[in-house]
């Protein structure tokens, strides 16, 4: 089977060991969760495959091709990654920003064609957006600033979009309703694979999911048998309760209040 | 949309600054005779021209026309840095490029040079080979020392800048006889200056204006972030290389052919800004017709205030400047809290 995505023997050291010898795959058209421990490497993978940071070892293929062989936009047609949330305010209106994603199919003084208007326009009606196009990007809520940041994946028209914790900063409205939009462009045809702090989140959405822990893949698969209770203790080092989730049947988790040992 | 009737005004701005400024000056040319002078410009023979139309020509037009182009160069250098830099506060000065200009010029003067160059003294080539490789060194500096980091950028300019400064303020010292040349010359002006000035700094403003605006799409990105513009497959390193490069040649030949004018590239960005909003399509030829309103202006203050003496207009930049950016400062703290 042709992946659209896959990792071998990645790893990465900058001052410690962060990745020691990553192997993922990601097929076409599933929705991936990454989840692991603070500071167990997952936004470096993701860097990793943006090409934002070098890779040190191992290699990774795009659709079979390797990474190394594309140009930078090149791959910016190919893969489309929306980088943790980044603090710089703009007054750019929300049309111009998904205009961005249009650079690497344009040239330097080039004129939108209408290939880039339909698809800026494919991409603000993908994620809801046509109605506060004009409107500064600078006046949005978070949930929508992160919609505008999907919807400029959307118009770079790569089929493999990234996400480094997409839902961080957002109330639950906005994380279901984010997440619920990465489902739909999912069964369009897209390959999602996002970063994720919350686990219940991730069980509910993703259909594949790859726990981290040691800068290892600890386990990867379907949420059923990612989500169990050694694997979050030893990923986590925090004992939870799993139990089912009572309309969906996915596994959630449970917290306990605990004792710290050395209190 | 909005930045065609903005330029529009700025546009009609600029062009009562410098009809202002053809009638302003030691010999003030009345308004009604103006018309007149620039006819006899046009189809008079040049050795038949009144007193007025000889001044006009000689001095006041290109004096006017090199303040606008400076200004538009420099407010064009600023705004490209401050989207590169992703610093609201950098400026071209900030990257040590002026100071190598001034020392370059120090040079030249100290030491007495007399050849000239393309008709111009040599003072305006040498400080422009002193911008550039002081901008050379900055940036060879910052990559060995920081990599890709624009605070390392940032802090490798202001030490280039100390350092070349105190060389400056040296030499200065040095040469008691030739000081105050030196000194003029550093304060920043356009007095004296000629058509061989302007028609010097006209292809960069013109060549600095053509890559950066082509590269308008790119510098929105960068300004939004190296990590989002570098995912939309733009080559940061390699882009931000190129167009510090055509700031810092925008920057050396304005400083080049009128010293040291402070705070205009700071300023003007900032005002376009508030015009026309961050997108470089917009931004960077608002903010060149806004530098070039301001600067023209200002000369036309430096010339008037203390009559028949002149300020060196960088006095006049810098008084404006100073209150502005502390302003600013405050400004973003409130964005910040």
């Amino acid at each position: 089977m042709m992946f659209a995505l896959s990792i071998e023997n990645v790893s990465f050291r900058f001052v410690r060991p962060v990745l020691s010898g990553v192997f993922a795959d990601f097929a076409p058209g599933t929705f991936s969760g990454i989840l692991g421990a603070n500071g167990v490497g997952k936004s470096t993978l993701i860097k990793i495959i943006g090409r934002w940071l070098p890779m040190q070892e191992g290699s990774i293929r795009v659709y079979n091709r390797p990474l190394g062989t594309f140009s930078q936009r090149d791959l910016a047609r190919h893969i489309a990654v929306v980088p943790q949330e980044q603090t710089y305010v703009t007054d750019l209106t929300v049309r111009e920003m998904v205009e961005l994603g249009r650079i690497p199919h344009q040239g330097l003084l080039a004129h939108l064609t209408t290939a880039d208007q339909s698809a800026i326009n494919h991409a603000l009606v993908q994620t809801g957006l046509q109605e506060i196009a004009e409107r500064s990007f600078s006046t949005l809520s978070g949930g929508e600033r992160q919609r505008v940041r999907v919807a400029t994946a959307l118009a770079q028209a790569a089929d493999i979009l990234i996400l480094d914790e997409p839902t961080t900063h957002l109330d639950i409205r906005y994380q279901v309703e984010l997440l619920t939009l990465l489902a739909q462009l999912v069964t369009k045809g897209y390959t999602v694979i996002t970063v994720l702090h919350d686990i219940n989140l991730a069980a509910l959405f993703c259909d594949h999911l790859v726990l981290l822990a040691d800068g290892r893949v600890l386990r990867s698969g379907p949420p059923a048998e990612v989500i169990t209770r050694e694997a979050i203790l030893k990923a986590y080092q925090c004992d939870v309760t799993v139990l089912s989730h009572p309309t969906q049947g996915v596994p959630q988790i449970s917290l306990t209040r605990q004792q710290l040992p050395h209190m | 949309m909005r930045q065609w009737p903005v330029n529009a005004c700025l546009g009609l701005l600029l062009v009562l600054a410098v009809f202002l400024s053809l009638l302003v000056g030691a010999v003030d040319i009345a308004p009604s005779s103006l018309l007149h002078t620039l006819q006899e410009l046009v189809t008079a023979p040049a050795n038949a021209w009144s007193v007025d139309a000889v001044i006009v020509w000689r001095l006041r037009l290109p004096r006017a026309l090199l303040a606008a182009a400076v200004g538009a160069a420099l407010a064009m250098a600023g705004a490209v840095m401050q989207g590169l830099l992703h610093n609201s506060l950098a400026d071209s000065f900030v990257l040590g490029v002026s100071s190598g200009a001034s020392l370059g010029a120090a040079l030249a003067m100290l030491l007495g040079l007399r050849f000239t160059f393309l008709g111009l003294g040599a003072v305006t080539p040498l400080a422009f080979v002193g911008a550039i490789l002081a901008l050379v060194a900055v940036l060879m500096i910052a990559r060995r020392v920081a990599g890709k980091s624009t605070a390392g950028l940032l802090l490798a300019g202001i030490a280039m800048n100390s350092a070349l400064s105190a060389i400056v303020s040296f030499l200065v010292l040095l040469s008691r006889e030739r000081i105050n040349p030196l000194l003029f010359w550093l304060m920043g002006g356009f007095s004296g200056r000629g058509w061989n000035h302007f028609l010097l700094m006209l292809p960069y403003v013109l060549l600095g204006f053509a890559i950066a605006y082509s590269y308008y799409r790119y510098l929105t990105a960068i300004s939004l972030g190296d990590a989002a513009a570098h995912h939309l497959g733009v080559d940061v390193g390699k882009v931000r290389l190129l167009l510090l490069a055509v700031a810092a040649l925008l920057t050396a030949a304005a400083v080049s052919v009128s010293g040291m004018i402070g705070f205009v590239g700071l300023m003007t960005p900032h005002f376009a800004r508030m015009l026309v909003g961050q997108h470089y399509r917009r931004l960077l030829p608002t903010s060149a017709v806004c530098g070039a309103v301001f600067l023209t202006f200002a000369d036309l203050v430096a010339r008037v205030v203390m009559r028949p003496q002149e300020l060196p207009v960088g006095i006049i930049t810098a008084l404006c400047g100073g209150p502005f950016f502390l302003w600013l400062l405050a400004r973003q703290r409130q964005e910040m809290v």
